[in-house]
């Protein structure tokens, strides 16, 4: 890794990190939470490949950190969902513990392939690909035309095929 | 296993213009009809230029990737996280979760029909009745039994969806076809003190049987209703659209703007219940398209052989075997081809050397 990068990392940490902390404790009120998201605003800041160079340091690191923030939050909501579907999933189809970890990281994975879409595009592409379903049957299970069902897998099928992941 | 991975996204970037193509072939291909001329000139498109495979190869790639999460459960998994199903159907709203559970908890279903039940029990179904969403895969067929007593069949890859609440007792034709024999009521009654009304909704409109055993078939352009007892009428879904009662021995199809008039039914039209299918005087092209709702490979014949007329009882549980046999008998030739896209295609080709039947 670029030692500049390293030292400007290093720079950072030395100089905002009991702040930045601090600025996390007050958005999601938990000191451990505020500790690990701090973690990994920096790790997120590790992977880099160019040089900083901000200008304003605190701006800077409120920016990084406001993403990791929603990232976890979207994460926690994913999470939640995930474990209320598998409340209800008798127990012959439940995933081992841990194929349930790997599928959920997958699934997050997807979520953010899918990030932004309205929910009935979500939907159509997931019955399409997942249920194996043909348009008019999609259609069907939405209430809406096939026409539209058409519009929504072009725009999920754009962004889940070739839209890069945002890193995080 | 490299279990639940995604792909990386890709490094070199592919045109705009070259993925929105892409994502246009991937959504034809998918379509209720697609042609051989299709095919070409999907495949024409593709040889075209390096960038158009390498788009095509990504759709591949990562619909490969999402196959993972097909199975049983995980699919279901995958839904209930990424996109919890809401309300948004014009024509049938579900009730809200809670209601809907307490709707689901009424019904009960009747596992084994033939050899396929011990899959069924062992693959849990009941987790697709915790979404009231009743399924079969091609070539299945099941039997389930509702709550106040109505009895159904689901024949090859078919999909419905039951919504009995105390003010309605709905199921919805989501694709492939149903025999209901209706019962009165069970324990629900209404404030008034008759049974919730009985109804069927299809894409095309909705069916209000009159005591009555019945099947809908939904096809991508219209709905088809047969009715073996009682009567049935139905409600095209489009505003105006004149109502038609249909009675016992008649069948008739509807869309969303009207229904033909009734025809006299075919013998045996819900034999597929028993797991058969009785032609009689049928012309082979049809007699393949039926056969072919319960296979996964394609079915097809040469065009000169289309009209040759057919007469028989065909077991739907080796559909392989059945067109090797009527292929044998009729003098043919069969011809199986895996076509690029990864379907098999069995062809009844005029035997070589006779040019006509």
């Amino acid at each position: 890794m670029d030692q500049h990068l390293k030292q400007e990392i290093h720079t950072l940490y030395a100089d905002h990190q009991p702040w930045l902390q601090g600025w996390l404790r007050k958005k999601v009120g938990c000191g451990h939470l505020a500790a690990d998201l701090l973690q990994d605003t920096f790790m997120r800041l590790l992977s880099r490949q160019t040089p900083i160079l901000a200008q304003e340091p605190r701006a800077f690191l409120t920016a990084v950190a406001k993403r990791v923030l929603s990232n976890h939050r979207r994460r926690a909501s994913l999470e939640q969902a995930y474990l209320q579907a598998l409340a209800s999933l008798p127990p012959p189809l439940a995933p081992s513990p841990e194929e349930s970890a790997l599928l959920l990281d997958a699934l997050d994975q997807l979520d953010r392939m899918l990030d932004g879409l309205p929910p009935p595009a979500k939907r159509a592409f997931l019955l399409s690909q997942l249920d194996g379903l043909g348009h008019a049957a999609i259609a069907a299970e939405l209430g809406v035309s096939v026409t539209t069902v058409k519009r929504y897998l072009a725009a999920a099928g754009q962004q889940c095929y070739f839209a890069a992941l945002t890193a995080d | 296993m490299n279990a639940f991975r995604l792909p990386a996204p890709s490094d070199a970037p592919i045109p705009p213009d070259v993925a929105r193509q892409a994502v246009e072939w991937q959504i034809a291909l998918q379509g209720d009809d697609t042609t051989d001329a299709l095919h070409d000139a999907w495949r024409t498109w593709r040889a075209a230029h390096p960038d158009h495979e390498r788009a095509w190869q990504r759709i591949e790639h990562v619909n490969l990737a999402l196959r993972q999460f097909a199975a049983p459960g995980t699919a279901q998994l995958a839904h209930a996280t990424l996109a919890p199903a809401k309300p948004i159907s014009k024509t049938a709203p579900k009730p809200a979760p809670a209601a809907r559970r307490k709707a689901i908890k009424t019904l009960v279903l009747l596992l084994g029909v033939g050899s396929t039940g011990l899959w069924l029990a062992r693959q849990a179904p009941s987790w697709q009745a915790a979404l009231a969403t009743h399924r079969t895969r091609i070539g299945e067929r099941r039997e389930l039994r509702l709550a106040d007593g109505t009895v159904l069949w689901l024949n090859t890859d078919t999909a419905i969806d039951v919504d009995y609440t105390a003010e309605q007792r709905q199921l919805r034709l989501l694709r492939g076809e149903i025999l209901i024999v209706t019962a009165h009521g069970g324990d629900t009654l209404t404030s008034t003190g008759a049974p919730p009304p009985f109804s069927v909704l299809t894409p095309h409109g909705e069916l209000r049987p009159l005591g009555t055993r019945f099947s809908v078939r939904l096809d991508a352009t219209h709905t088809r209703l047969a009715v073996f007892g009682g009567a049935v009428a139905i409600q095209p879904r489009q505003a105006g659209a004149a109502t038609l009662t249909v009675t016992a021995g008649q069948q008739a199809r509807f869309d969303a703007a009207g229904a033909m008039p009734p025809v006299t039914l075919p013998g045996h039209a819900d034999a597929w219940r028993d797991g058969m299918l009785v032609a009689s005087d049928m012309p082979l092209a049809t007699l393949l398209a039926e056969l072919g709702r319960h296979a996964t490979a394609h079915l097809s014949c040469d065009p000169t052989l289309a009209d040759l007329r057919i007469s028989g009882s065909y077991p739907l549980d080796d559909i392989d075997r059945v067109v090797t046999t009527l292929a044998a008998s009729l003098g043919l030739r069969s011809e199986t081809v895996t076509r690029f896209w990864g379907r098999r295609e069995i062809r009844l080709l005029a035997p070589t050397g006779a040019r006509k039947l």
